[in-house]
């Protein structure tokens, strides 16, 4: 059962997945060639996949999950959107690479999907659209292998709290950072992807979620942190000035490296040994 | 406290050294002349209440009085960057087994002073934190450390490791702190600005220059130390120091303001009817603080 503010995010996503299936931002076509859509930062910190079972959350139409797959991991994707799962399916049925997609929001993954995993990925944009970070861990936690790791790379919240940038270039805090009870609304422009794409489905809700939020929803899940990374690019432009550099990662103006606009996290679900509590 | 940037006024230069940088023990000679000199003026200090203390008042503050206060009697507690040993003598009150230490003398000698003054058992030890396992052996059952502490330590490796070190197995350690994200904030504007050429680790610390500023905990006193050296350490360094010694992570807490105790001069940080600092017109909008407790696994 969706809420009239995950019904109209999944109207948006509905949306936007036709928009981002012929985006240059998403480049199918080279995807189709070969190319993986992952980044530098999730390739190179969760490291070999190989012969591992992976659980993807909010994959939206299964690139990244498809990109794992070529690296030789056993791959299961969900979203919410049914346009995107039907996507996600064609593509893998196109290109021949064994994956599972599932249409489910992650609050009611366990009853819609029954397995268990050696390592649970999601990244970039992902948590703003769950208002319960608490029944997210524990999907997360029932679905890791004992010993199993949970790796996310995310929009950094302290980059959330930004003003908008084209209105307020210089850097303005405007919030929230903590989260509230009731989700923020959201007028749409265009999509990530494509900013001039015009947009139907254009109110959309998003929850912020601060640090110790979503730390602390991973540790009350039984999972332990191994660390926090945090980098000074974006793998979005949060603005029009943001310029992409040759490595592939957006920048302020000026090159300026002060800000914190992504984050990673590993984290791994305990064997149930004593983690030191009397 | 342990103390934060000079206040009164905005620090001045701020740049970071590009070519004659000083050397390391350079920085700390400096530093420790600084704080040398803070421990005289906050001994006397308004802020600091030590006449208060010597009459039973806590100068523990919320979070660290109800996160870690009601579990320290009867354990054996260190307590790191401790200045000059009120918030040491205020877990001894509470019945801690209590050492502190801190890298200045003259706040290592004022600490033994009131120790004696007021009757309270503890131990207080004069070294640079990172030389501590020198000087200092034995394990404990919490480490501790708070407010304007890290802004003071180069390598948080080692400080991690130290911990881990000084912990016994199960032992739990603690952290009260300013919130790295209020570093990344200018000190130039009212309203939050990022920009501040700050927040991720430079190996080379910031050189804060001094023209007449006072202390946070006495805005109108001179300080005459020139200079002093901070350093960047965001929060994903702070966290990952620490699991990377081997402590798990039980809880981070964050705090949209500060206590009137743990007060810190930026311009869009301003106090409240309570004498609380905050943003104004933004409550949600950032953490000021945080907390962290983290284990020694077994």
């Amino acid at each position: 059962m969706l809420n009239e503010f995950l019904m109209a995010n999944l109207g948006l996503w509905n949306e936007w997945t036709e928009i981002h299936e012929t985006s240059a931002f998403y480049d199918l076509e080279g995807f189709r060639a070969g190319h993986s859509s992952l980044h530098s930062i999730e390739r190179d910190e969760l490291g070999a996949v190989a012969g591992k079972r992976l659980l993807h959350l909010q994959c939206h139409f299964g690139l990244d999950t498809l990109s794992w797959a070529r690296l030789g991991a056993t791959v299961t994707g969900v979203d919410f959107s049914e346009r995107a799962i039907g996507l996600a399916r064609s593509l893998a049925s196109e290109l021949a690479l064994p994956a599972t997609f599932v249409q489910s929001t992650v609050d009611e993954l366990e009853s819609n999907l029954a397995g268990s995993f050696d390592i649970v990925f999601t990244s970039y944009g992902a948590i703003e659209w769950l208002a319960d970070l608490e029944r997210w861990a524990h999907t997360i936690a029932h679905f890791l292998a004992p010993g199993g790791t949970f790796y996310m790379v995310e929009l950094h919240p302290l980059a959330r709290t930004l003003d908008d940038l084209d209105a307020h270039p210089e850097l303005r805090v405007a919030g929230p950072y903590f989260p509230a009870s009731r989700p923020r609304r959201l007028r749409i422009h265009g999509s990530y992807a494509d900013p001039d794409a015009h947009i139907d489905h254009d109110l959309a809700y998003g929850w912020s979620h601060s640090f110790a939020e979503i730390l602390n929803a991973l540790i009350g899940a039984g999972l332990r942190l191994e660390y926090l990374h945090e980098f000074p690019f974006s793998v979005v432009p949060f603005s029009r000035s943001m310029q992409r550099a040759a490595d592939g990662w957006y920048y302020l103006p000026g090159g300026r490296r002060d800000v914190p606009f992504l984050f990673s996290l590993k984290a791994t679900r305990t064997n149930g040994e004593s983690e030191g509590r009397p | 406290m342990s103390g934060d940037r000079l206040a009164g006024d905005a620090p001045a230069g701020g740049d970071r050294f590009a070519g004659d940088a000083p050397a390391d023990d350079d920085r700390l000679a400096a530093n420790k002349a600084l704080w040398d000199e803070l421990t005289a003026i906050h001994e006397r200090s308004a802020f600091y209440d030590v006449e208060g203390f010597l009459d039973g008042a806590s100068s523990l503050t919320r979070p660290e009085l109800d996160e870690l206060g009601p579990e320290v009697a009867g354990k054996r507690l260190l307590h790191l960057q401790c200045h000059f040993g009120l918030d040491t003598l205020s877990f001894a009150r509470l019945g801690a087994t209590v050492t502190g230490a801190d890298f200045s003398g003259r706040a290592i000698t004022v600490a033994r002073r009131l120790a004696a003054e007021s009757g309270l058992p503890a131990t207080f030890v004069e070294s640079d934190l990172y030389e501590l396992p020198a000087v200092l052996d034995g394990r404990f059952d919490i480490v501790f450390t708070s407010w304007g502490v890290l802004c003071w330590l180069s390598d948080l490796t080692r400080w991690a490791r130290l911990i881990a070190d000084y912990l016994a197995p199960g032992g739990i350690f603690y952290i009260a702190e300013f919130h790295p994200f209020l570093f990344a904030l200018t000190d130039e504007s009212e309203e939050p600005r990022l920009g501040a050429d700050s927040y991720f680790h430079n190996a080379e610390p910031h050189a804060w220059h001094n023209e007449g500023s006072g202390s946070y905990a006495a805005p109108d006193a001179r300080v005459a130390a020139p200079v002093q050296y901070e350093w960047d350490h965001p929060l994903g360094d702070i966290v990952s120091a620490l699991t990377a010694a081997g402590l798990t992570i039980e809880y981070l807490h964050e705090f949209p303001r500060l206590e009137a105790r743990q007060r810190l001069d930026w311009p869009c940080i301003v106090p409240g009817e309570d004498g609380s600092f905050g943003l104004p017109n933004l409550p949600d909008a950032l953490p000021l603080s945080f907390s962290l407790r983290a284990r020694r696994r077994n």
